[in-house]
């Protein structure tokens, strides 16, 4: 999953990109309104995180301007105004949900599960597909109730192709979710991760979740 | 003090009173000026009369065998009654009364002065238990060779002057009377509506502070367009002052907050790489809580004392936005709504106040409720509205405590939600009041009213 921090307080950005990347999320950041509307028009994000105070572009502007570009992943606010007034604001420009600072990094987190759950129509963290089961909130993943140790980026392809469940992912589109904007990509890489995870999640190959469609990319057929 | 206490406070009634005063004095001065004019006026006509009647005298009288001889019945007939109130004598050089008219018979003139020939003098006095003018006059008889003096003396009654001057006098004061009244009503007409301007400006300054208007508005007389001008003026610079204030707070809490989420980070982050212990990163994490309570507790308190920006908000607007938002936040939820709201429910006030107050509760409400939220507003005498959810509710003995204002924010009593609190504190600033009961749903009712 990718994530688009826009926060001018740099140190908060710092902090929340740690946490986010601790977590499994792969980040990107801008310090003002213009940058994040250049890398939230540009970057196919999962969710974004944006301050309401923003120099060059206020975040409810921001806010406004992706949706009218039709960036419709879900929008997370950081606020230190918490006026009613200003929540309502953010929200009917597109928002989806606020925090207000000081905030808890790990409600920022479990709020971002939230939206992410919300968008890909869950109602619970556990996803069970067959005998495989993923929680996204403790990011664990059971082979038939036994745990099996993923890496980041392992973990990473296999929440993305089972939160879309009979999609075909193209290696663009699952490349440009797992990693972040500064990381030097390499397609075999991925196909490296797709061959490892096969054979965690189905070593006696009889499941064949993740099927490869050839010059179009994978699909998770369970 | 006792002056003070008594003396009229409106401004009406000052001029009224002053007013009134000085036209009686007016009034009273000149009905005594009118009443003298009058009385001088009658007292010359009775004088000429007399005069008249002297001369009259004069010609009846002769000098017979070296003394003055006057007839027995005069042309003037009221010598010649007995006390008619007008009588005559004649007084010779050795003061001695020598002749007197009929009407005296059997009284004694009084004594009067002897005149110098060719005068007159008029005098007032006493006489047969009268008041009477009496009017002398002195002459110079030839008997024989000498020539000798006489003084004629004539008097009347007052009786009738006095008569005159009283007729005179009631209708001067029946006059002054109806005058005065009319001069009264006329003022208060004058009064009236030359204050209208001044009850006008009283009626706009209301409408500014029950909100009904954010100016005084209106054309006024020059001498007052000047006081409205500077009371707009001051209205633009307190608002100004108060949204500086409003303004400067929320910097404050932007500035204070955001190194407050640095910090709170940090813990969390370093908690993570084992870079803290975790009873060190349980004290600083109370710390920073206590910090962020203690930061939100004091904003609250000065924004309460900041007053109030008043306007005239439509109610039904501000709620439906209010419900748009959280049927977003509560999306996962899939609430069922049940909305009465009144399109003519307004509230007079800071609409901001009136979104926190809304707000917290409505968000109350979509949190705790299960299936079933309901709204409903109504504008009677009061603004009323009433918030329902069919969650877990309050224990009714909790309902005070969860309403307690004033309480510390780090006296608060643990996972107590500052929420009603806030929305009491507000309710109260308006007077308004906020009764917390079961709802017929099985969650809690609030009803609010403003």
């Amino acid at each position: 999953m990718r994530v688009l921090i826009v926060e001018d307080d740099l140190v908060i950005q710092q902090q929340l990109r740690e946490a986010l990347t601790r977590t499994g999320y792969s980040v990107d950041a801008a310090g003002d309104g213009q940058e994040g509307l250049f890398l939230g028009s540009n970057y196919p994000y999962d969710v974004a995180l944006i301050d309401l105070g923003l120099p060059k572009l206020d975040g409810s502007s921001l806010i406004l301007q992706l949706r009218k570009r039709r960036c419709l992943y879900p929008i997370l606010i950081l606020t230190a105004r918490d006026a009613w007034q200003e929540k309502v604001t953010a929200l009917e420009a597109g928002a989806d949900d606020y925090v207000v600072k000081p905030f808890h990094l790990p409600e920022v987190l479990a709020r971002i599960q939230v939206l992410i759950r919300r968008t890909h129509g869950l109602a619970q963290s556990d996803i069970q597909r067959g005998p495989l089961r993923l929680n996204i909130s403790t990011q664990t993943f059971w082979l038939n109730d036994q745990v099996i140790t993923l890496t980041a980026y392992e973990y990473r392809v296999l929440e993305y192709l089972i939160l879309h469940p009979g999609q075909v992912i193209s290696k663009t589109e699952l490349t440009e979710h797992i990693y972040d904007q500064d990381f030097d990509r390499d397609s075999n890489t991925l196909e490296v991760f797709i061959r490892r995870l096969r054979k965690k999640i189905d070593p006696a190959e009889t499941l064949n979740p993740i099927e490869t469609l050839r010059g179009r990319g994978y699909r998770f057929a369970l | 003090m006792l002056f003070k206490r008594y003396f009229p406070q409106t401004l009406t009634a000052r001029v009224l009173f002053l007013a009134s005063g000085v036209l009686v004095v007016l009034l009273g001065i000149m009905a005594l000026v009118l009443r003298s004019a009058y009385s001088d006026s009658t007292q010359a006509a009775e004088r000429a009369k007399l005069q008249t009647s002297i001369y009259s005298l004069l010609a009846a009288a002769e000098m017979v065998n070296g003394k003055l001889v006057l007839p027995e019945n005069l042309p003037d007939t009221q010598f010649n009654q007995l006390s008619s109130g007008r009588y005559a004598g004649v007084l010779n050089a050795a003061d001695q009364w020598i002749w007197q008219s009929q009407s005296a018979l059997g009284q004694d003139l009084p004594f009067l002065p002897q005149v110098a020939s060719g005068l007159f003098e008029f005098r007032s006095l006493s006489y047969a238990t009268q008041a009477c003018f009496a009017l002398g006059y002195g002459t110079m008889w030839k008997r024989g060779r000498k020539m000798v003096p006489y003084t004629f003396w004539v008097m009347v009654s007052q009786q009738s002057f006095r008569a005159q001057l009283k007729t005179f006098q009631d209708t001067l004061v029946r006059g002054f009377v109806v005058i005065g009244c009319l001069l009264g009503l006329f003022q208060l007409g004058i009064l009236r509506w030359a204050l209208r301007p001044l009850k006008k400006l009283s009626t706009a300054i209301v409408a500014v502070e029950q909100g009904n208007a954010q100016q005084v508005t209106g054309r006024y007389p020059s001498e007052l367009q000047q006081l409205v001008d500077n009371m707009n003026q001051l209205i633009v610079s307190a608002d100004r002052q108060r949204q500086k204030i409003h303004n400067t707070l929320s910097d404050l809490a932007h500035s204070l907050k955001t190194p407050l989420a640095v910090v709170r980070n940090e813990l969390y982050l370093s908690a993570l790489r084992g870079d803290i212990s975790a009873d060190h990163n349980k004290l600083l994490g109370e710390q920073t809580q206590r910090m962020d309570d203690i930061i939100q507790y004091q904003l609250r308190k000065v924004a309460r004392h900041s007053g109030h920006h008043s306007a005239v908000i439509a109610v039904k607007p501000l709620i439906e936005s209010l419900l748009a938002s959280l049927q977003k936040l509560y999306a996962v939820k899939a609430l069922q709504l049940t909305l009465m709201l009144d399109s003519k429910a307004v509230f007079v006030g800071d609409a901001d106040d009136l979104y926190e107050i809304v707000g917290n509760l409505l968000d109350n409400a979509f949190k705790y409720a299960a299936q079933q939220v309901s709204c409903y507003s109504e504008q009677g005498d009061s603004l009323q509205i009433i918030i329902e959810d069919d969650g877990q509710g309050i224990a009714e003995d909790q309902y005070e405590v969860v309403l307690q204002r004033g309480v510390r924010a780090d006296e608060r009593v643990a996972g107590q939600g500052i929420g009603l609190a806030v929305v009491s504190e507000l309710v109260a600033s308006y007077q308004g009041h906020l009764h917390l009961t079961k709802s017929p749903l099985g969650g809690l009712r609030v009803r609010l009213m403003l």
